[in-house]
């Protein structure tokens, strides 16, 4: 069994790259610090939990659409983005920004599917993480990946 | 052999198939065209999706130092933010709640009433026992009744 400061050093860099990816703004941080505390009262309490590593990948899910659902909820109050320096930082912006609206065209699940297969998880990971039944996690995920590849190209982002 | 389709080939490409799936569909690449390059076509999404998503990724962080104290000390801020405040509301209420009950027990079961007054002037200097202290009475009838205490 591994120890807390294992398991966060392990877990850490992933979940962070996991939670950019679904909120696509600098929020990461907070989020992973959250899931790491919560995991940590938990097992202190004496909860004892038999799959650490789905456990920090669904919570880390969850508090990023709970993070999504409040920046919706404020999605009036903008803050004034900063001037970009050259072409190239707002050529990049734009980009960033056409494949998170991609992403955010998709429903919560499917968002999530996608982003666990671009970290590199298993289909049995996938499986217990998004709760989706392993034999149907191909047939999910190959819809899914075709919806975005889809997704990407009526938004006007060039795939190749 | 039928040729596979686009899930079959995407389990392929992601390895997901056990040792002899994994050879037959092999095999079967070796000779049909139409599924080599639909695995090529799956191959080339697979990557460039993942090199999308990985544009949303702006910094990968070194693994900053974990404050443990951070969650008591949001539990705190909740609490005094939040808890208190409450925790007082919900004791006002209870008081103006009660309060009838509080009234009702101190009257007495007779309907009689119990009432005090200091009815002269006293000296502030001199000790409280040197005045008598007098009981009135006043009962339901209207009778009065008087008992001075030295």
């Amino acid at each position: 069994m591994e120890t807390f400061e294992e398991m966060y050093k392990q877990y850490y860099q992933s979940l962070h790259r996991i939670a950019q990816k679904m909120l696509c703004h600098d929020e990461a941080n907070d989020i992973v610090q959250d899931v790491f505390m919560d995991y940590f009262q938990k097992t202190k309490n004496g909860s004892e939990i038999a799959f650490p590593k789905s456990y920090l990948y669904r919570s880390t899910l969850n508090k990023c659409v709970d993070e999504q659902r409040k920046k919706k909820k404020f999605a009036g109050n903008h803050i004034p983005e900063k001037i970009h320096n050259s072409l190239h930082d707002y050529e990049k912006k734009e980009t960033k920004n056409c494949i998170a609206r991609c992403l955010e065209a998709m429903d919560t699940k499917t968002r999530e599917l996608i982003v666990l297969y671009s970290e590199g998880l298993s289909y049995r990971e996938i499986s217990d993480v998004t709760g989706i039944t392993f034999t149907s996690i191909g047939k999910t995920l190959s819809r899914a990946l075709k919806k975005l590849e889809k997704e990407l190209i009526i938004k006007g982002y060039e795939l190749l | 052999m039928n040729c596979f389709n686009e899930e079959q080939l995407q389990q392929y490409l992601d390895n997901e198939y056990g040792q002899e799936e994994m050879e037959a569909i092999g095999h079967h690449l070796e000779t049909c065209l139409a599924c080599t390059k639909s695995l090529a076509q799956l191959h080339q999404r697979r990557m460039l999706l993942k090199q999308s998503l990985d544009l949303l990724v702006t910094k990968q962080p070194a693994i900053p130092q974990l404050i443990l104290s951070k969650k008591a000390d949001k539990q705190r801020r909740f609490a005094v933010r939040y808890l208190l405040p409450l925790a007082a509301a919900a004791g006002l209420l209870l008081l103006v709640l009660l309060q009838p009950w509080a009234d009702s027990d101190k009257t007495p079961d007779n309907g009689q009433t119990l009432q005090f007054a200091i009815s002269e002037e006293v000296d502030a200097n001199k000790p409280v026992t040197d005045y008598p202290l007098i009981i009135t009475v006043v009962d339901p009838d209207g009778n009065v009744t008087q008992t001075a205490i030295y």
